[in-house]
């Protein structure tokens, strides 16, 4: 037995995936590839008010002023085709990507179906058509004993069609059904022939004599019990969502409204797929041509649609574009779920998407280099660190707490103070915005330097810590450039 | 009988959400400072649900190596710190790096991004412990912080639980549960040291529900 989901108006239907709202409007498709772009498909509404297929976008506004003109989007009907073929991947390991639009299953060994039930297939056909229905597309789906016979009835439906008798149901088709030449078709409805059971009537042979080598054709489409060999597919493990506006979006609402629909979307597929989010990749284009791209990894990795949202909300809050956006795409990298048993006594963060939140908005307020947990570089530079993402849940715990400093701390002055020294050997008097007068003690120099095997990263330092006269400890520093107060103990 | 105590007590709780501290506080309610002695004068540590004002008025007060201190005894007991540094004056390379692997560093540049960090801070309940370092803030800046943000912070800490330190270098923090004054008098002499904690010394100069007293320890 076999399934085919026949989706019709394919390249509408991916276009309009995200903007479902439109089907009840008149909307026509045009693809801008072309030299002059026509309408190839429309909706319901728009045929009904004189927008006919091949029409020029302007005969088409002719016809019907508020009809929607929409460009086909190749990237959009790819997307649609992943999303299709894995939820169908979901119900069968055998499928076939056989058209655009058109997906054919094997049921053949499926344990779910193997006692052929009507009740269970027609379940289970409902159950597949739902899970394509979720992604904001309309399929139909037909089930039968041959991939042949199962995309017809797929085809001939409007929602789910199981077919038990091939040969009677086959012999009902109109002979549209098996897609004649407009000639031989033509020459068929002058003969009276107006289904498939009466043109199989006819017999192949006599056919063939009068309608030559195509007639071989069509006994072939409306064979009910040649099993041809499915070209099986794997979905790709890649989940991505995009969109061409048609006006250059200057405020974030719009964005965002898309982007809800993107990741109910890809939650959706990614939870058909048994997969979660582990990355998620934001990339905008502007009208300038610049193309803005952030990755930004989920900390607990999820399919939970709002927390990817909120995720994206933060970061969209602290982005500023120099020019509208034209285009959003949104691609995530799926993983697999992991289980993880905490320790007894484990203190770990309460809830990681919210630190992550939280990190996000530390990073607009103060800049993302000013956020972290502090590294320190492997180098004799002093108070040489970076800040690195905190990564908590993996952080050692130290053996001992005394004994761990490794110098007296100071509170360090970022960018250190420039000063003005009086001293032939050592520093005598000081005149900064820190301490202004002689300087009671001051011990030192400590001599360093590094990096001189690096040009333009050399440096070299004299050190003295010193105490002015009402009870301050200063680091005092003398650098090529000058001396400098790098920090006070406290 | 018994479910009439257990509903006083919720109501007593919920009207008087301080109330518990001003008597003997148990231990589930404070937080190890890693300063034996500042711990003594508080009554087991630090508060949770509300501020704790460290006073470091005069020079060499001693309020970084507390703040040291306390993030060394934070990560040993496997926690973590989210300390919001004033004006970006964090001593960060004098500490092990497992003990700055605990460490969330904001570094600001002014009292009132500080602020700002401390309002979204407070808001994840991710971390119960928290560090505002005002200390070398100018006094101008710190002027200009309203009375409201501090109640502001107070009612969300009072949701968290969580425990924050601000250490400033005047009595700023109204609605403190505890204002205690750190000195330590360090000198030249302080920098061949390894370990300061036994030179800081502390005076409780206030916590709430009790009247103004003068401990002293250290």
């Amino acid at each position: 037995m076999f399934a085919v989901v026949h989706i019709p108006q394919f390249a509408l239907q991916a276009a309009l995936r995200h903007e479902p709202e439109l089907w009840p409007k008149p909307v026509a498709l045009i693809d801008p590839e072309q030299t002059t772009p026509r309408v190839f498909e429309a909706t319901d509404v728009a045929l009904k008010s004189g927008v006919a297929i091949g029409q020029t976008a302007t005969q088409a506004l002719a016809r019907c002023r508020d009809v929607i003109i929409r460009h086909r989007s190749l990237k959009q009907e790819a997307a649609a085709t992943q999303a299709v073929l894995q939820s169908a991947d979901s119900f069968s390991p055998h499928i076939e990507a056989t058209a655009p639009g058109v997906c054919t299953l094997d049921l053949r060994g499926l344990t779910v179906l193997k006692d052929a039930d009507a009740a269970k297939v027609a379940a289970w056909a409902a159950r597949l058509r739902e899970s394509i229905v979720r992604l904001n597309l309309r399929p139909r789906v037909g089930i039968g004993p041959t991939p042949n016979v199962a995309r017809h009835a797929a085809r001939w439906t409007e929602t789910v069609e199981i077919v038990g008798d091939a040969r009677a149901f086959i012999a009902t088709l109109p002979v549209a059904a098996l897609e004649p030449s407009s000639d031989v078709e033509l020459i068929l409805h002058k003969w009276g022939i107006r289904t498939v059971g009466e043109l199989i009537a006819l017999g192949q042979e006599a056919l063939a004599d009068r309608l030559g080598l195509e007639a071989f054709a069509l006994f072939a489409a409306a064979s009910d019990n040649s099993v041809r060999l499915l070209k099986l597919v794997r979905p790709e493990e890649r989940f991505e969502e995009s969109f061409d506006f048609e006006q250059p979006v200057e405020t974030m609402e719009p964005l965002l409204f898309l982007l809800r629909r993107f990741v109910d979307q890809i939650g959706q597929r990614l939870e058909t797929t048994g997969f979660v989010a582990e990355m998620v990749t934001l990339r905008l284009r502007l009208d300038s041509g610049e193309v803005i791209e952030r990755r930004l990894r989920v900390p607990q990795p999820t399919r939970e649609a709002n927390v990817l949202f909120r995720m994206l909300q933060t970061h969209l809050e602290t982005l500023r574009t120099e020019s509208p956006i034209v285009m959003v795409a949104l691609t995530v990298d799926p993983t697999r779920p992991q289980q993880k048993q905490f320790g007894l006594f484990e203190v770990a963060l309460r809830d990681p998407q919210q630190f992550q939140e939280t990190l996000a908005r530390l990073s607009a307020l103060v800049g993302a280099e000013r956020v972290g947990s502090p590294v320190v570089e492997d180098t004799h530079r002093p108070d040489a660190f970076k800040l690195v993402p905190p990564d908590f849940e993996n952080a050692p715990v130290p053996v001992k707490a005394a004994s761990l400093l490794a110098a007296t701390p100071l509170r360090r002055l970022r960018p250190a103070l420039a000063a003005q020294v009086e001293g032939e050997q050592a520093p005598v008097s000081l005149q900064c915005s820190l301490a202004n007068g002689k300087l009671k003690i001051a011990v030192g120099p400590w001599r360093s330097s590094g990096q001189w095997w690096e040009a333009g990263k050399v440096w070299s330092r004299d050190e003295w810590d010193v105490a002015t006269r009402d009870g301050k400890v200063l680091r005092l520093v003398k650098r090529p450039e000058g001396w400098f107060v790098e920090g006070v103990l406290d | 009988m018994q479910t009439k105590v257990i509903e006083l007590r919720q109501l007593l709780a919920e009207r008087f959400t301080n109330a518990r501290r001003t008597g003997v506080s148990s231990l589930a309610d404070v937080v190890p400072s890693g300063v034996a002695t500042l711990d003594a004068l508080l009554d087991g540590g630090l508060p949770r649900g509300g501020f704790t004002e460290l006073v470091a008025e005069g020079h060499g007060s001693g309020s970084a190596q507390f703040l040291h201190l306390w993030l060394q005894r934070v990560a040993a007991d496997g926690r973590f710190l989210a300390l919001i540094d004033g004006v970006d004056n964090f001593d960060a390379t004098t500490e092990a790096p497992e003990v700055l692997a605990r460490l969330l560093w904001v570094r600001c540049r002014k009292a009132d991004e500080a602020l700002q960090a401390a309002d979204i801070l407070l808001r994840d309940r991710n971390f119960p412990l928290v560090a505002l370092d005002l200390r070398m803030n100018p006094p101008a800046q710190l002027r200009k912080i309203s009375s409201a943000v501090w109640h502001r912070f107070k009612r969300l800490l009072e949701q968290s639980q969580a425990t924050v330190v601000v250490v400033t270098s005047q009595p700023l923090v109204s609605g403190a549960l505890c204002r205690v004054r750190v000195e330590a008098g360090l000198g030249l002499e302080a920098l061949k040291e390894s370990r300061l904690e036994n030179r800081l010394r502390f005076t409780l100069l206030r916590q709430a529900g009790l009247e103004t007293g003068a401990a002293q320890a250290g």
